[in-house]
């Protein structure tokens, strides 16, 4: 699974993933990451056996944690399948398929925003 | 040999052989242009593309009592004035006057807009006159209830475009789109082989009065864009840079939403989709050859950007094989590529084009003058006072 983590200002400066991996079998991937003096927060991808453990245990350590189901998505009406965004994507998330459509993997996205700032007709939008 | 007459009486009896200029490399390459000049009668062309050198006249119909409009805007943004009592004249990347909206609205989305058939609000205002005495009016006006609106492209469908790349530390923020520092991707705009004027590169068939797929409706070429340029260095016998350019007019009466958009470019403007098909008409076996080009055929140079000067440094040469294929080499470093015209848009325009001549409802016409082939050469403009740049 894909969440936010939100850190308060007090949490800002504890090892939480830390304990987090050391204490529990997860495989993660930080995705993104704001995280200063006054708290922030952070784009965590979760999965493994102890996920949920895993999670209940940041949530119990002070860490607010918000599940996403997608972190982008296309307008099809408003794609005109150009491209402009396909070498901007630092992770290849997004793809020319073999009929020039343009596709934008969600699971894969970091949710940079480059693609949908430099997006011609505004089709794709990066959910907070 | 084969006429335009002849053409068109085959597409009346239903026996013409419509190809798409994809289709017409394969089918040169295996029966030979001799061959492909006797079996093909048309090859289609499609691309869709940022043109911002796009626009179109409006007529908006007479007030009671009646107004000269002297300042025009639609939706926020200006359009020119200086012409008869209703006409204007609104441009593809004039800005919204508000500075909240600025270059996300403009004159593209304003057409977008209409095409679409929404209602578009008329501001104007004017000195009054003994004969148009009303000095301001403020009302609706949709693509319905226009007398009049004729798009007027001064320059669309370049012949080749150079791609982009951007060698400063920075990222910048171009007409090609957003350019990642350290040439950290290219950005391209040709639709190479299936490209209107690459499939006729020395314009034998194309010029004033040629009919077109214009944004989904029919139109004109109504000759030569500006800055067409006949003097740039060719291989395979298509030009290696930007170099013939063509002036369009379509009714937007009759324009589909599929194939126009209002677009705009972070930091740079708005600017205009469009939609353009042209027919070429394979009169001999000189012509099936020029249709068969193929992506790997059309060399593109690649400049950097960087350096915002007329003349943009030549950092390497490739093809739009190479393009397509989703990253170019650049410095020993793979470089992905993003293309900025629809490619798949492009191939749909030209099919469509096809269906339309196939089913006997768009006849070929003949131009009454070619586009220019040779001796034009844009000049640049020279500044009078000292270079601030």
């Amino acid at each position: 699974m894909k969440a936010w983590l939100y850190f308060s200002p007090k949490m800002a400066n504890k090892a939480v993933i830390t304990d987090l991996v050391k204490n529990f079998d997860v495989n993660f991937n930080i995705l993104r990451a704001d995280i200063d003096s006054q708290g922030g927060k952070m784009l965590m991808e979760i999965n493994g056996p102890e996920a949920e453990q895993g999670i209940a245990y940041i949530e119990n350590a002070g860490i607010n944690v918000s599940p996403i189901k997608r972190v982008v998505k296309k307008d099809e009406n408003m794609c005109i399948d150009c491209g402009a965004c396909v070498s901007l994507c630092p992770v290849h998330a997004i793809i020319v398929d073999d009929d020039w459509t343009v596709e934008v993997k969600d699971k894969e996205c970091i949710g940079c925003k480059l693609c949908s700032y430099s997006c011609p007709t505004k089709a794709i939008k990066v959910i907070e | 040999m084969k006429t335009i007459e002849e053409i068109n009486q085959r597409i009346k009896d239903g026996d013409a052989v419509v190809v798409t200029a994809t289709e017409m490399t394969q089918i040169v390459r295996e029966n030979g242009a001799e061959k492909a000049a006797e079996d093909i009668d048309v090859v289609t062309t499609g691309t869709f593309g940022a043109m911002c050198s796009s626009g179109a006249f409006l007529n908006f119909g007479h007030t009671d009592p009646p107004i000269k409009m002297t300042k025009t805007f639609l939706n926020g943004v200006e359009s020119y004035s200086g012409l008869a009592a209703v006409d204007t004249y609104i441009g593809a990347t004039q800005p919204s006057r508000n500075p909240d909206v600025g270059i996300e609205y403009g004159g593209a989305h304003v057409i977008e807009d209409l095409i679409n058939g929404k209602d578009v609000e008329l501001v104007a205002d004017s000195y009054g006159t003994d004969c148009y005495p009303l000095t301001e009016v403020k009302t609706q006006v949709n693509l319905e209830n226009l007398n009049d609106a004729v798009m007027i492209n001064p320059r669309n469908s370049y012949q080749n475009y150079a791609a982009a790349v951007n060698s400063t530390d920075e990222p910048i923020y171009t007409y090609m789109g957003t350019l990642l520092p350290n040439m950290g991707n290219v950005s391209f705009s040709s639709a190479g082989g299936l490209s209107p004027l690459l499939n006729d590169p020395y314009f034998q068939t194309i010029g004033l009065g040629t009919k077109i797929f214009l944004c989904g409706a029919e139109g004109y070429v109504i000759g030569e864009g500006t800055q067409h340029s006949t003097e740039v260095k060719r291989e395979n016998g298509v030009p290696v840079d930007g170099a013939g350019t063509m002036m369009l007019k379509g009714d937007m009466k009759q324009m589909d939403h599929e194939f126009i958009r209002g677009a705009t470019m972070p930091k740079y403007g708005s600017t205009l989709f469009v939609g353009v098909g042209v027919p070429i008409p394979v009169l001999n076996s000189d012509i099936a050859k020029r249709t068969a080009i193929a992506d790997e055929d059309i060399t593109c140079r690649v400049t950097d950007y960087g350096v915002a000067r007329r003349s943009k440094p030549t950092i390497l040469e490739t093809n739009y094989q190479e393009l397509r294929s989703g990253s170019i080499e650049i410095n020993g470093v793979e470089v992905e590529t993003s293309p900025l015209s629809s490619y798949k848009k492009a191939v749909k325009i030209a099919k469509e084009l096809q269906s339309w001549i196939e089913n006997g409802k768009f006849l070929l016409t003949s131009p009454v003058n070619l586009l220019a082939h040779e001796g034009y050469s844009p000049n640049p403009l020279k500044l009078g006072g000292k270079l601030l740049l």
